[in-house]
Order: structure tokens, then C-alpha cells, then sequence
């Protein structure tokens, strides 16, 4: 079952982020994260998360470097900043509550039913 | 027969073409396009193939584009200012540059006897100076889109000296137009000066209807090249 748009759309950012939080990365390999973490459920078109890497670092919650990588292409590679890691915090919190949120009401349903 | 480079090529210019992303933001996608055909190539794809499946991947020019768009709001405006400011004085090189050669030819044919009329002299020379000034410039440009030239790999120094020294080159060559009339003011008699502001006269005719045309041409061309058809 694949994730509706407007959902994986919401939870790119957050998704992005935490990923950074586990350690410096780049576009390629945060691609190959998602899907491994969704068991390709989450279906983005590739393009996409550079736009959403660049805003987050004109926001300052990411950084960037180019440098060559062990291939001799030249990669960027992104690390998250204090704020990121504030900004995984909160993030967190939303969707812990939301997720919260409709677990009870589930169960809720659960036991009327 | 398919060429890598070439399909490569093809779809970098198709990004480009959307004006949304700088050079630097195309040459990371590109990095991602050749690790994922690397990638598909050393699971049994052709070259062709994995460039299909990863260019497919990256998904549709104009979505991602318009992302880039939203992000880059402040470089594509500074983009297009720059471009404005570098039309404006162009158009003064230019426009400096035909009233020198006009105004020049004007004295020049008062003293030198020259087998033209005035008339012929002050429309010829204006347009054939506008119109190879424009197809130099045009020649200059192409030249450097088709060198490696990369306006990301310019140092901000060489930008700030090049800017420097077209303004340089507009003031000078307007202080050089201005020249003729001057020299005709304080050395001519009254029947010279009559001559000359005649034959000038001539020559502010093309230069006033030459503009227009080639702006209005310039419209049109870019505008049948706006919606650019090309292979993904």
C-alpha cells in the first residue's frame, strides 16, 4: 500500500531531517534511506528533495559542503545544525500527538465495535 | 546511435530551460543521475536504460522546476535584473557606437569629398554599425555559451572587473560620440555646423526606428522558444 501524496508531501521534512540527524549525508543516499525505511512505500520523484534540502538550508537547519567523493564525482553533502535539531524535536512532538490522537479513537472504535 | 553524454546533455538543457535552477543546483541533480544509472547499470541495465529509469526517477522537469522556483524565488529575480541591467548597456554600447561612426562619417564627408550624399551616408552607416554591433555581441555570447565558460566558476573579482570595464567601455564611447559635434562647434563656420547637425540629422532616423524593430524581433524569437519541446 503506497502513501498518499498530500501525506508524504507533509512528512518529507520531518523525514529529511531526522534522517540528518542520524549523520551527514546527500541527496542520493537520503533517497536510498527513505525507501529502505518505508520499504518503498513512500514514493517521491528523486528531483523533489533538493528543493526541499535547499530551503531547509536558507532556513538554517541544515548545512552543506561540496567536495569529491571516493568516485571523483563531486557531491554535496549536508549535516544538520543546533536549530535542525530543535526543529526533529518539535516535529517529533506534532507527530507523536497526532499519532496519539488517532490511536485513540481507534481503539475507541475498537471496543464499541 | 545513443550517446550518454549527449542524453546527458539533452537533459541538463531541458532543466536550464526552465530558468528556475542555477548551475550549481543542476550539476547536484546530475551527480544523482549518474549514481542511480551506476547503480541500475551494476544491477544488469543497459547505459541507455539506466539513464531512462533514472532520469524517469527524477521525475517530470516542470514539477521539479516549479519547487525551484519557490526556493530560488530571490536568485531568479536577481537573475533577471542582472540580465536587464546587462541589456540596458548593451543597448548603450551599441546606440554610443553608431552615433560615433555616424557622426564621424558626417565630418569625414563635409572635408573629405566622399561620392555618397548625406542622406545615403546618414541612414547606411547607423544601421551597418547597429546591426554588426548586435550580430557581434550576438557572435560574443554564443561563444561563450558554447566554451566551458560557467558563469558559477567566474571569481566574484573577474565579474566585478568584467562589469567595470563594459561601463567603462559605454562611458567612453559615449564621451567619444559626443566628440564630432564638439570639434564641429568650435572649429566649423556657421554654413559647416548647418551642414553637419543636417547630416546627423539623417542619421537619428534609423537609429530611432532601427531599435523598435529589433526589439519587437527579439520578442518574437524568445517568445517561440519560451515552451521549449525537448527529449526528457
Amino acid at each position: 500500500m503506497a502513501i498518499s501524496k498530500d501525506l508524504v508531501a507533509a512528512s518529507a521534512t520531518p523525514l529529511i531531517l531526522s534522517i540528518l540527524s542520524e549523520g551527514e549525508s546527500y541527496g542520493y543516499a537520503i533517497i536510498k534511506r527513505v525507501a529502505e525505511l518505508s520499504g518503498g512505500r513512500m514514493k517521491w520523484s528523486d528531483g523533489m528533495l533538493y528543493p526541499i534540502l535547499h530551503r531547509l538550508e536558507s532556513q538554517g537547519l541544515i548545512e552543506s559542503e561540496v567536495r569529491p567523493a571516493e568516485n571523483g564525482r563531486q557531491r554535496k553533502y549536508y549535516r544538520i545544525k543546533p536549530g535542525g535539531r530543535k526543529a526533529v524535536q518539535q516535529h517529533k512532538d506534532e507527530w507523536q500527538s497526532v499519532l496519539s490522537t488517532l490511536s485513540k479513537v481507534w481503539e475507541t472504535q475498537v471496543c464499541l465495535a | 546511435m545513443f550517446s550518454i553524454e549527449d542524453a546527458i546533455r539533452r537533459w541538463k538543457r531541458n532543466l536550464s530551460q526552465r530558468q528556475t535552477m542555477t548551475p550549481p543546483d543542476i550539476g547536484e541533480m546530475e551527480t544523482h543521475l549518474r549514481e542511480e544509472m551506476d547503480n541500475l547499470q551494476a544491477a544488469g541495465l543497459t547505459q541507455e536504460e539506466s539513464f531512462m529509469v533514472a532520469a524517469r526517477r527524477i521525475g517530470d522537469a516542470d514539477e521539479v522546476a516549479a519547487e525551484f522556483a519557490k526556493v530560488n524565488a530571490g536568485a531568479i529575480w536577481r537573475g533577471r535584473v542582472l540580465w536587464m541591467a546587462a541589456g540596458i548597456l548593451v543597448w548603450h554600447i551599441i546606440s554610443a557606437a553608431a552615433r560615433l561612426t555616424t557622426w564621424s562619417s558626417v565630418v569625414a564627408l563635409q572635408y573629405g569629398h566622399l561620392p555618397v550624399s548625406s542622406f545615403w551616408l546618414g541612414v547606411s552607416v547607423p544601421v551597418a554599425t547597429t546591426l554588426l554591433s548586435v550580430l557581434l555581441a550576438w557572435g560574443l555570447y554564443r561563444l561563450a555559451v558554447r566554451s566551458s565558460w560557467q558563469p558559477d566558476r567566474v571569481t566574484a573579482r573577474a565579474k566585478v572587473l568584467l562589469a567595470l570595464g563594459v561601463g567603462a567601455l559605454a562611458i567612453v564611447l559615449d564621451v567619444m560620440a559626443g566628440l564630432p559635434t564638439f570639434v564641429m562647434s568650435r572649429i566649423g563656420t556657421g554654413q559647416d555646423l548647418g551642414q553637419f547637425v543636417q547630416g546627423t540629422a539623417y542619421g537619428k532616423m534609423p537609429i530611432a526606428l532601427l531599435w523598435p524593430f529589433l526589439l519587437a524581433g527579439l520578442l518574437i524569437f524568445l517568445a517561440h522558444r519560451r515552451r521549449p519541446q525537448a527529449a526528457g
